[in-house]
């Protein structure tokens, strides 16, 4: 088993995410560099955090064009796991694998502080090891993280189970006051449909160890690696 | 008989005309690409026809535009206390050498240029340069 983590110019949390891999779960886990035209070999695929492209026109917009991407979007729709995290996350919205866009935040200010994230969905590779209603404890770190899909697309992603993680409080409640950046319904994290394509603000990649303030993250790559087990035994 | 009795007139509003808007008359007398043959070096064919578009792209009415608020609120505090609305979006220029194909950059603005779910854009007709 072997699961890429791609780069690209601009990306900086493509360590964390590979380290969360072969340092939290002595699993193999490889950079992909943007311009590779293939990523066969592999069973899952990490879109990692960061600038991708310097974040020019709109963030993740340039990233969806890279060659690699051309690959990740045909295994995606073939059943591969893709995880995209924080800018990987726009990049996914962008290319169309999940519906919807990341906005400038509402408060306009680039946000670095620890949420508190409810399970919604534990039926998706990357939260089969979590109990749903679980509150984990992540970091965020963005300025367009805002979650914004009509009110159509909305109703389609709650009614399909498509919300995977929303911001709470403490206690597990969405509030407003607990909705960091203004996104609709609180959504911190959803899937595409067959859910195989998930995508994340937070960062479970800065979440892993509890030197970094929380395991939470942890749980979640866990979970890929227990489906990628499960699917090869 | 006519003419010679609106001659003097004729030429008086010629000559306002030509004090008021000739640099402007000239100018554009000048950029027009039929003109510059006269005036320049002879031009290549590719700059006779080069052209520039503009792409302009704006967030949707309904997406919330924090930038816009803030600096509407900005404006506000300026000194245009009437100021209801501000909404940031961006402008694309974009160059060509020859023939714009136009439905193929329509085509790019919906993949790349613009995400039509949070924004909507609209191409600035041809300019000659």
């Amino acid at each position: 088993m072997k699961i890429a983590v791609v780069r690209f110019p601009g990306s900086n949390c493509d360590q964390d995410c590979l380290r969360a891999l072969t340092d939290g779960l002595g699993v193999k886990a490889e950079y992909v560099w943007h311009k590779e035209t293939s990523i066969a070999g592999f069973d899952a695929v990490i879109l990692p955090g960061g600038f991708s492209y310097g974040d020019y026109l709109r963030c993740g917009a340039i990233a969806g064009f890279s060659p690699v991407m051309q690959s990740v979007i045909k295994a995606a729709n073939e059943g591969m796991p893709v995880f995209g995290v924080c800018n990987g996350f726009q990049i996914l919205c962008e290319i169309g694998l999940l519906r919807g866009a990341l906005i400038r935040n509402r408060s306009l200010l680039f946000l670095c502080q620890p949420v508190y994230l409810k399970l919604e969905n534990n039926r998706t590779p990357f939260t089969r090891w979590s109990e749903e209603g679980a509150v984990l404890r992540m970091p965020i770190a963005h300025g367009e993280g805002a979650y914004y899909a009509d009110d159509q697309t909305l109703k389609e992603l709650e009614e399909g189970g498509q919300v995977v993680f929303r911001y709470v409080n403490e206690t597990g409640q969405p509030t407003p006051e607990a909705n960091p950046n203004g996104s609709r319904n609180n959504i911190a994290g959803i899937c595409n449909p067959a859910g195989n394509v998930l995508g994340l603000m937070p960062h479970p990649d800065r979440s892993w160890d509890h030197r970094l303030g929380s395991e939470d993250g942890l749980q979640l790559f866990k979970s890929l690696v227990d489906t990628l087990l499960s699917v090869a035994a | 008989m006519g003419w010679e009795r609106l001659q003097t007139p004729f030429v008086l509003v010629l000559v306002v005309v030509l004090v008021l808007e000739g640099g402007r008359i000239w100018t554009s007398l000048l950029r027009h690409s039929a003109f510059k043959f006269f005036f320049t070096q002879p031009p290549s064919p590719l700059m006779l026809s080069a052209v520039k578009l503009e792409v302009v792209v704006m967030p949707k009415r309904n997406v919330l535009d924090p930038q816009g608020v803030a600096v509407r609120n900005a404006v506000r505090e300026l000194g245009l206390s009437n100021v209801s609305t501000v909404r940031v979006g961006k402008i694309i220029e974009i160059e060509f050498t020859g023939e714009p194909d136009e439905a193929k950059l329509d085509e790019i603005c919906r993949d790349l240029l613009c995400n039509e779910v949070i924004e909507d854009y609209r191409i600035l007709g041809a300019v000659l340069k």
